[in-house]
Parts: C-alpha cells; sequence; structure tokens
C-alpha cells in the first residue's frame, strides 16, 4: 500500500475464542495498515474473521470467551491493546468509531435518536446538554436527514431502515473520528439505498477526511468505495493490494475463484463456486488454510508451510502482497488466459 | 422529500411515542384494565384521605364561638405525609406543563424533571413535620360532646375506632342505615374497619413490593448483566432466600421485635427483603437478553461506561416483566398480611383482622363477608391489571 500517512498500524492480531469444544482460531497473525483520510476494505466470506477484526481493534471482544492473545494496535504512536480501560473509552467513538450491521437492532428502542447520539458529545466533548443537541442536528443534517430538528425526538422505529443507518452514521462521526470501522453497513438496506450510505460515506470522507475501515463480503461495494483491499480466508490476510490493483492482478488462488464466482450480466450456466467448504476456525488445516480447496495446491510445501504475507514480484503496483507460495502460476496463468479453477 | 409528503407522513405517522406511551395506549384498550386500575386508585385515594371519610375527630368543630379543625391536630405526620404525595402525584401532569419549555430547551425530560421537584418537595415536607410536629393523641371526645357545641363538622361516616359504652348497645347489628355494613362485636363500624383496612393493605402492597422491586431490579440487572461468577454469587443468594419462608419469618420476628416498633412495618420490611427475589429473576433474565443485544454494543463502541451502560441503557429495556411481576407481587403481599392478621398476629386495622373476627361467628355475615368482598375485588383487580400490563408489553407491539 501506498506509504501515505498511516493512522493506524495492525501488526500480527491474534485473536481466539475458548470454548468448550476448543480453540477458535478467529483471527490468526494479521498485519495491515491504515492510511489517513483513505478507504481500506477487509473483504471475506462469513465466517473469516473480519468483524472479529473489527472488534479486536476497540477490543469489544466478548472477554471469556474470546481473548487477543498477541499482536498491537498502534494509533498514534500507542498501542491500543495496552491501554487501560478509562483511556481505552476515550478512544471509543471519539477517535474511533464503529456503524454496525443491523440499523434495526443498533439503536436502543427506548431512547430518541437524540438522546442517544447526544449522549456521545456529552460524555466525550463534555458539552451540555443543550450544545450536545445542536451539534446532533447538525451531524443529522449532513447525513441527509431531513428536517432533522424533528427527527431528533423520534424513536428508532419510527424511521426506516435507511434513515436508521444514517443515524447510526451521525452516531458515528459526531465526535468527530479519525477512523470510522463500517461493519457490513449496506448488508441489511436495499439496494437503492445501499448506493446512497455508499455515497454519503464517500462525500463525508471528501468533506471530513476521515479514514474508513470498510468491513464486507460484496466486491462490487468495494470497487465503489475503496483505496486498498485486504482479503481474508479463515482467520488470515491471504491478498493485500490498492483496489485498482487487486481488481486488475489477484495473484492469490482464493482471490481469483471470489471474483470468478461473481454472477455477470452476460453469464450462462451454473454459477462457478469455488469447490469445498469454508473451514471451521476450530479446524483450520495447517499449512495453508486453503490448501483443501485450491487447484495449485502441491500436497507437500502448502500442506506443511504457511506462506507469508509479502509482496510478490508478479504485482504491478509494490505494495500489492499475496499469500501465496505460487503466486507468480496464478499470474501466468492469467497471462495465457487459461482458467485457473477447471470448472 | 417534498414537504407534501413529509407532511402526509408525519400525519399519518403521528407524534413521537414512547415505549411508555405505547403501553399506555395498549392499556387504554382494555376496559378490564381501566376498570381495574379506576378501582385501584380509588381504593388508594381513600385509604389516603381516610380519616376525612370516617373516624371521630371533626374536621370542624364551633365551641363557645371559636371555630377550630380538630383534625389538622390529630392527622398524624405519616397521614400528612401521604397526602401530599398523593397531591404531588395528581399534580404532576400540572409541574410537566410548567417545565416544559426549560427542559425541552436544555433537552432534558419534563417528566424527570417534574418527578425530582416533586420528590423533593415531598422530602423536605415529610422530614420537616417528623422533626418538628407531634401530632395530638389525646382522645377528644368528641362525639361525646358533639350535641353540647354550637356545629361539628364529622367525618360522612362518624364512629369511632375504640368504641365506647354507649355503642356496645348496638354491637353485632346488621347492615342498617346507621350503619351502613354494620357493626361488630363492639359496635364498631364495619365501614369504618373496612376503609381503615384498605391503609394496611396499600401500604404492604406498594411500600414491600417497592422495597422488593427496587432491591430486585438492581441485584437482577447486575446480576444478568455481568453473568460469570458474579451471576453465580447472586444466584446463590437468591436462592436461599427463596428457601425462606415468608410467613415463617414474619412470625418469628414479630415475636422479637420490641414493641416500640409498629409491627405493620414490620412485616413491610420483611416481606421487602425477602420478596426481591422473584424481581430479581425476572431482571436477570432479561439483562441476560439484552446484553447480547446489538445496541449495547454500539453503545459500548462509543465509550459508554459500563456503570451508565447498564442503568441507562440496559435496565429500560427490561423492566416490562418487573412491572406484571408487581402487579401479582402487591396481590401476594395483600394475602401475606391477610394471612397473618387472620392469625391474629398483626393488631392494626386489617381486613384480615375482620376475618378473623367474623370466623368465629358465622352467623354475623356482614364482617367476613364485607372483608371477603373487598379483598376478593382487590386482588381480583390487581390480578387483572398485571394481566392486562403483561399482554400490553407483548412483543406484538414492537414495531
Amino acid at each position: 500500500m501506498p506509504p501515505n500517512d498511516i493512522l493506524l498500524s495492525v501488526r500480527g492480531l491474534t485473536t481466539r475464542f475458548f470454548t468448550e469444544e476448543g480453540v477458535s482460531y478467529a483471527v490468526e497473525d494479521i498485519s495491515f495498515d491504515i492510511p489517513r483520510g483513505r478507504t481500506v476494505a477487509l473483504v471475506g466470506e462469513s465466517g473469516c474473521g473480519k468483524t472479529v477484526t473489527a472488534l479486536s481493534i476497540l477490543r469489544l471482544v466478548p472477554d471469556p470467551p474470546g481473548r487477543i492473545v498477541a499482536g498491537s494496535v498502534l494509533l498514534g504512536g500507542g498501542d491500543l491493546l495496552k491501554l487501560p480501560e478509562p483511556q481505552m473509552r476515550e478512544v471509543r467513538g471519539n477517535r474511533i468509531s464503529m456503524v454496525f450491521q443491523e440499523p434495526m437492532t443498533s439503536l436502543n428502542p427506548v431512547f430518541t435518536i437524540g438522546d442517544q447520539i447526544a449522549e456521545a458529545v456529552v460524555l466525550h466533548k463534555k458539552v451540555g446538554r443543550a450544545k450536545s443537541l445542536d451539534q446532533t442536528v447538525a451531524m443529522l443534517r449532513k447525513v441527509g436527514i431531513p428536517d432533522p430538528e424533528a427527527r431528533v425526538r423520534e424513536y428508532p422505529h419510527q424511521m426506516s431502515g435507511g434513515m436508521r443507518q444514517r443515524a447510526m452514521i451521525a452516531m458515528a462521526l459526531v465526535c468527530g473520528p479519525q477512523l470510522v470501522i463500517a461493519d457490513e453497513p449496506t448488508t441489511a438496506l436495499d439496494v437503492t439505498i445501499q448506493a446512497q450510505i455508499l455515497d454519503l460515506l464517500k462525500s463525508l470522507q471528501d468533506e471530513i477526511g476521515m479514514s474508513i475501515l470498510l468491513i464486507t463480503h460484496d466486491l462490487g461495494v468495494v470497487a465503489e468505495t475503496s483505496h486498498d483491499v485486504a482479503v481474508m480466508y479463515a482467520g488470515r490476510i491471504v491478498e493485500q493490494a490498492d483496489v485498482l490493483e487487486l481488481f486488475d492482478n489477484p495473484l492469490h488462488p482464493y482471490t481469483v475463484g471470489l471474483f470468478r464466482s461473481r454472477p455477470t450480466l452476460d453469464h450462462k450456466g451454473p454459477l462457478a463456486a469455488i469447490p469445498g467448504q469454508v473451514p471451521s476456525p476450530l479446524a483450520i488445516p495447517p499449512g495453508c488454510p486453503f490448501h483443501p480447496r485450491c487447484p495449485l495446491s502441491d500436497g507437500a510445501g502448502c500442506v506443511h508451510e504457511r506462506p507469508p504475507l509479502e509482496p510478490k514480484k508478479e504485482a504491478g503496483t509494490p505494495g500489492h502482497a499475496a499469500a501465496c507460495w505460487y503466486a507468480g502460476r496464478v499470474a501466468e496463468l492469467r497471462a495465457r488466459q487459461e482458467a485457473l479453477y477447471k470448472s | 422529500m417534498n414537504e407534501r409528503t413529509r407532511e402526509v407522513g408525519e400525519m399519518l405517522a403521528g407524534p413521537p411515542r414512547s415505549y411508555a406511551s405505547i403501553v399506555w395506549g395498549q392499556l387504554r384498550k382494555r376496559p378490564s384494565a381501566m376498570i381495574s386500575l379506576g378501582g385501584v386508585l380509588v381504593l388508594a385515594v381513600l385509604a389516603v384521605i381516610a380519616p376525612f371519610i370516617a373516624g371521630e375527630v371533626p374536621i370542624r368543630w364551633v365551641q363557645d364561638g371559636r371555630a377550630s379543625w380538630p383534625i389538622l391536630r390529630y392527622l398524624t405526620n405519616a397521614e400528612y405525609s401521604g397526602m401530599l404525595a398523593l397531591a404531588l402525584a395528581l399534580a404532576l401532569p400540572l409541574t410537566m406543563r410548567f417545565v416544559r419549555p426549560r427542559a425541552e430547551a436544555a433537552g432534558a425530560s419534563p417528566w424527570l424533571r417534574a418527578v425530582a421537584i416533586h420528590l423533593g418537595a415531598w422530602l423536605v415536607v415529610t422530614l420537616t413535620l417528623l422533626a418538628v410536629r407531634e401530632p395530638e393523641r389525646r382522645y377528644g371526645f368528641f362525639l361525646e360532646r358533639a350535641a353540647d357545641v354550637e356545629s361539628a363538622w364529622f367525618p360522612p361516616i362518624a364512629w369511632s375506632h375504640d368504641p365506647g359504652y354507649e355503642e356496645l348497645a348496638h354491637r353485632d347489628q346488621p347492615p342498617s342505615w346507621r350503619h351502613p355494613l354494620g357493626t361488630g362485636r363492639l359496635g364498631d363500624d364495619i365501614l369504618l374497619r373496612i376503609l381503615y383496612g384498605a391503609r394496611t393493605a396499600m401500604t404492604i402492597g406498594f411500600v414491600a413490593v417497592g422495597i422488593g422491586s427496587t432491591i430486585g431490579v438492581l441485584l437482577g440487572s447486575v446480576s444478568g448483566y455481568f453473568a460469570r461468577r458474579v451471576d453465580l454469587v447472586l444466584m446463590r443468594i437468591a436462592e436461599i432466600f427463596m428457601f425462606i419462608p415468608t410467613l415463617v419469618l414474619i412470625i418469628i420476628i414479630l415475636a422479637v421485635i420490641p414493641a416500640s416498633v409498629p409491627p405493620l412495618w414490620a412485616v413491610v420490611g420483611v416481606i421487602g427483603v425477602t420478596g426481591w427475589t422473584g424481581s430479581y429473576r425476572l431482571m436477570r433474565a432479561e439483562l441476560l437478553r439484552i446484553r447480547t443485544e446489538d445496541y449495547i454494543t454500539a453503545a459500548r463502541a462509543l465509550g459508554i461506561p459500563t456503570w451508565r451502560l447498564l442503568l441507562r441503557h440496559a435496565v429500560p429495556n427490561g423492566l416490562a416483566p418487573i412491572l406484571v411481576g408487581a402487579g401479582f407481587g402487591i396481590a401476594g403481599a395483600i394475602g401475606i398480611e391477610l394471612t397473618l392478621a387472620f392469625l391474629g398476629l398483626v393488631q392494626t386495622p386489617s381486613w384480615g383482622e375482620m376475618l378473623n373476627d367474623g370466623r368465629q361467628n358465622l352467623e354475623f355475615w356482614w364482617v367476613w363477608g364485607s372483608a371477603g368482598a373487598i379483598i376478593f375485588l382487590t386482588m381480583f383487580a390487581y390480578n387483572l391489571l398485571a394481566e392486562a400490563i403483561r399482554d400490553a408489553i407483548d412483543p406484538k407491539l414492537k414495531i
């Protein structure tokens, strides 16, 4: 990734869940950077550890059974994982905030929208109720909610899904955070509203300049909104590049499979799925976690040695890294216009 | 969105409706609930202003050309306090209207401010009364002297709590114009006893259940939210309390308390302190559910501190079953007091005491009949109300 001014730096983050059925390796040794003012997308299927990563950054992982066992999250020179809880509360909502997936359930039903948002302001900005309400109304207007003075006194059940998600975004932004973590912000919304919300996020980023960590499984959303992308599989980052490079030149077989499985308008015949199943975090295969499903797996190195995430020479840009022993082969097959997955 | 669409939308949606107002709206649709609520309110009001309705102290007394208001001297501090509480509760909407403009400008809840003001006023007055006033206790012989003075305005049911010699002639009388519900063994008026018995029932009901619910809500929310070890310990403590047979404990305590402690407060105290387990379990279950809800995680993600999260964000969402439990709990508490009085363990005027008296002379049906009827009606009303609240908070109203 382009070495801009880096806002947040995750290094070697490892989060595990210690349950009765065994240890769940939710997030395993992941590292990535979030530059100032840019959007980084964390892509992957359900269960690959994207949400746990986000929760780990904010230290919201339920403990027990979860625990961040290793790694560091560096924000402005300090490691968030080592902060005492009161200071961590200062960070939450204030310097890093989060937008959740389900707008229906992320707002407290017994409070008005105004109450909930203003509470964050009062807590972090230490202003009085009246001023906090002014800021709330201003923020609601900024996220495109019409007639915010009236909306402020409304309850969540009186608003539509799109409106609620806008209110959530307002709540996340009202204290002026440097980073907004958006966990699948549009998954629960209609397609047309999706587009509006994504546009909103982009324009807010242009205006305010905050960084966004966008968690999604939708590659289309990624293409629309992100600058840099990290692809996750089974708790690990398997490929990392800026968005144009990733879409042009994916080097990890899993990424290739993801792109391939998307239906296009002129697609005929059955959809091409990646053969096999995503492994349960309780039983992650040794070596490369993708090897049971990978067409390039050699049965030897792929099974025994975990490929490191490192920049590949086949990449078009210097920051493009992939965790595969055979990234070169992927690039070669593409150059020869040969299919990687025979189906 | 253009102006016209918005206007239509607002007309359809109506003004912002809080959770409480939605529940109230549901409740209003049910006639049985409204009647029960009305009945309970009437009983509460009667209980509070009882001395003005029935008793031996006149409201106005003119003797030797001088007018006085004896009842004001004889009312106890507790009675004044109770009347003030009732008046303040009824005046709440008025105060709310008064504070609304300033409260909303500051973004605070007018309801909360009004309650705070009233609570403060009530506390100040009550404590002042307790500190400076001693009510008149000497027997005034007003009924006996009534014929000799210029004017005496007695309460509508003017009989003595402690009937004197003359009244003995009228003992064990069935209902008549003079005594609408008849008289008891000593010539005491049954209607008067019913009225004053209502006080005991209301006090036990509201105060005991109030104490119990408050303890239960606090402990239950802590238990449910933090779970694991805290919950383990608290649940075991609750189970110990659940084992305690309340009735037996009350009897024991009544036996050992010094005579200066009014037995009614001992009963109230014990019911409150042992009865918290019901609301504890309800609150705990609700919190175990609520702690997994997204809005709690979202609030934590905003940096809200834990105690605030618990009390302000989590607890209000879980209060619904507590209301239901309280309704049934009040009926239950009245039942316990009944049992004690029936066994003759509590000396305050009470319906249970009347049942006991009536039991010994079943042919004087008006004694146990009136008590039985009012007990039945009261408990029926509370049960109906509790059921109605339970239906009103049904998820079907969660939009």
